[in-house]
């Protein structure tokens, strides 16, 4: 009861920091000019204004430029509005039905956002960027190291090019797991924390992500596997946490929040709140989301581009 | 000419059109082939094939839902179940039940992830799910009214069990899971159930490097496959589990090759599709088959090419028959497949999206 109160009180004080503390909405230059003329993929602008962020000493200021240089069309905007919106009412959702189907209205808009062709091109262009470098390399086979995946080892899967299941916010991995040995994957899933066999993780087509915590030895980062899965069970008893920005609490859990937890525990902190996964999220649904999803939540993709991370082996199966 | 055209279109529609009832001349039973194991794809091309194993043709295709669709089982009576577990992210609780011609009879919700397999005896069906992880559920179905008759909850003292795989006879129901042992390898437990009391009647540890996602019942025998046979030294391999449901339970190792996967059992022969980096942080490439004469110990094994990875086997009347999908291809070389013991070959016989498992008539044509 206590959590529920807490909530929209997060909500409310996160909106508010994004309405008071963000760089205000106002272009300091003209819109991005989104031509590709070296026909990369990627549009030549973007990659100079995104190594101007690279270089900034105030990334924040940097990303909120940019974004508000987007060519994009007013009805995305508006899109964006309403996505924001759809964010606030799911701090104060009651049940995990009402969630899926905020979550649901979510995925409609950014499907429909992609309608816009600048704004496709936008993301497909940044989401290129920032791809891990495997996937830049084009697809090898057996690419991912199994060999190497140790127990407490970090899991991150895209299933498919276009993942089909997408965690609303991801950049990249939508999905993020611990290595628990045995051939077993202790991961949160909708319904909840549980293990799974590892070859659900193997299937064709899945891009694999394998990374260990480098600040601390396997026999820690085992231990605080113990520790989670004394605290946490293994039997589903903690539910699934459809309130992303609250990574706090220990009564709902999602994928990657429960990585986060393991190393928490160890004073290790993996949420990387990397720039370009803020340049991206905001890009992907507006400037309220750096402060409402990035910085409170701790997605998968903020995993990888954490510094505390070596991610060792990336590649598809 | 405007009536000669709508005459044209309506034969034109009459001859493409997939008709929604089969037609009444079908080989009965058709053969089954199940396309479900396509996450990264999005289960786009789940699909229940009905095809005629006389002229390779498709009867009918049955689109299923967007959900990881392991396991297809064919009741005594013919009809089709298959159980759904979700994707990456979210787990399911369906299972569907078909007749024999693809007509949806019902959907079942019994337990979480039913993907350890449905097994049938004594009229009922009886429904392996993978649950938390922790422990493990089977559901016991009456086939004829398909009502719940009980719940059997399985689980091993301080450690998880995650079931994998199941089958029965009249006179014992086997049910499989992962669990955790003291080293970095595969553990299994097997648990017996009565199908007629209905009541857990041992559990049985099977030991280091074992990892069983094929049982095969024959002769008041299982055979359990043991994929994580590769990790064991030669000497002592346990490839094959032959357990005899009796009390105390008696389990006799069988050495054929490493890590069987998928598997069928005819006229006296165990054929098996080797795949050694099934559930496993081994990676290695080759893949083969192998048959076991089961009255000689005989073993004779065939070379695949690399990473060729089939989802299922089946047998009929010597052929041995694959299952194969690929990502990358598109649908290009998905489909049912014959491997020839002679040439070694494998030729493509039926394109089919998907297809990861295989249910055949025991009367196979010959060609």
């Amino acid at each position: 009861m206590r959590l529920r109160m807490w909530r929209p009180a997060l909500a409310f004080l996160v909106l508010l920091l994004a309405l008071t503390i963000a760089p205000t909405a106002q272009a300091d230059g003209p819109s991005i000019d989104l031509r590709d003329g070296n026909r990369d993929g990627i549009p030549d602008a973007l990659v100079i204004e995104v190594n101007r962020i690279a270089r900034s000493p105030d990334k924040m200021a940097a990303i909120a430029d940019l974004v508000n240089r987007l060519p994009y069309a007013p009805e995305t905007r508006a899109l964006q509005e309403k996505a924001a919106q759809l964010q606030a009412r799911l701090a104060k959702v009651q049940d995990d039905r009402e969630a899926q189907q905020i979550l649901g209205e979510l995925r409609v808009l950014s499907e429909q956002m992609m309608a816009d062709p600048n704004y496709a091109q936008t993301i497909q262009g940044l989401t290129a960027m920032f791809a891990p470098q495997g996937l830049r390399e084009g697809r090898g086979l057996d690419s991912v190291r199994w060999g190497d995946l140790r127990r407490g080892h970090i899991m991150l899967v895209r299933s498919g090019l276009w993942d089909w299941f997408m965690f609303i916010y991801a950049m990249w991995y939508s999905h993020a797991g611990n290595y628990d040995g045995n051939n077993l994957v202790y991961e949160s899933s909708t319904d909840g924390v549980r293990l799974k066999p590892l070859s659900r993780w193997q299937q064709p087509g899945q891009y694999i992500g394998l990374g260990y915590d480098n600040k601390r030895t396997e026999a820690q980062v085992r231990s605080a596997l113990d520790w989670a899965k004394d605290f946490y069970g293994t039997d589903g008893r903690t539910p699934y946490n459809y309130f992303y920005p609250d990574k706090w609490t220990d009564s709902r859990l999602y994928c990657s929040q429960l990585t986060w937890k393991i190393h928490s525990h160890l004073g290790v902190n993996l949420d990387s709140n990397a720039w370009q996964y803020q340049l991206w999220i905001a890009a992907r649904w507006g400037w309220w989301a750096v402060y409402a999803v990035s910085l409170p939540a701790v997605a998968p993709d903020e995993v990888w581009l954490d510094g505390d991370v070596t991610m060792y082996s990336t590649g598809w199966n | 000419m405007w009536r000669i055209g709508l005459l044209l279109l309506i034969l034109l529609f009459a001859c493409t059109y997939s008709p929604a009832m089969p037609p009444a001349s079908w080989p009965s039973p058709p053969g089954y082939v199940l396309s479900g194991q396509n996450v990264a794809g999005g289960f786009a091309s789940n699909a229940l094939t009905l095809f005629d194993p006389h002229r390779l043709t498709v009867l009918r295709t049955v689109s299923l839902p967007h959900s990881w669709a392991k396991n297809l089982a064919v009741d005594p009576e013919g009809n089709v179940w298959i159980g759904y577990s979700g994707n990456m992210r979210r787990s399911d609780n369906r299972v569907e039940v078909y007749s024999s011609q693809g007509e949806l009879r019902q959907t079942l919700q019994p337990c979480m992830d039913p993907e350890a397999g449905i097994a049938f005896a004594a009229g009922r069906a009886f429904i392996a799910c993978a649950e938390d992880g922790l422990r493990g559920r089977v559901v016991v179905i009456h086939r004829r009214t398909l009502e719940v008759e009980k719940d059997l909850w399985l689980q091993v003292s301080d450690a998880p069990l995650v079931l994998i795989s199941s089958a029965a006879d009249e006179s014992a129901v086997l049910v499989v899971g992962l669990t955790r042992g003291p080293e970095e390898a595969s553990y299994s437990v097997l648990n017996w159930i009565d199908p007629q009391t209905l009541a857990l009647v041992a559990q049985h540890p099977l030991g280091k490097n074992t990892d069983i996602w094929r049982i095969l019942p024959y002769q008041g025998r299982f055979y359990l496959l043991n994929v994580g046979s590769y990790r064991q030294n030669r000497a002592q391999a346990n490839d094959v589990l032959v357990v005899t449901p009796s009390l105390p339970l008696e389990v006799v190792p069988l050495a054929t090759s490493p890590a069987p996967l998928w598997g069928d059992i005819a006229d006296g022969f165990l054929y098996a599709y080797h795949n050694p980096a099934w559930n496993s942080t081994v990676t290695e490439p080759r893949r083969w088959i192998s048959r076991t004469d089961l009255q000689s110990g005989r073993v004779v094994t065939w070379t695949l090419p690399q990473d060729w990875d089939a989802s299922d086997l089946a047998v009929v009347n010597g052929q041995i028959l694959l299952a194969h999908w690929e990502y990358w291809s598109g649908d290009r070389y998905d489909g049912l497949y014959r491997f020839d013991p002679e040439s070694g070959r494998l030729t493509f016989l039926l394109p089919i999206p998907d297809a990861s498992g295989i249910k055949v008539p025991r009367t196979w044509p010959s060609h």
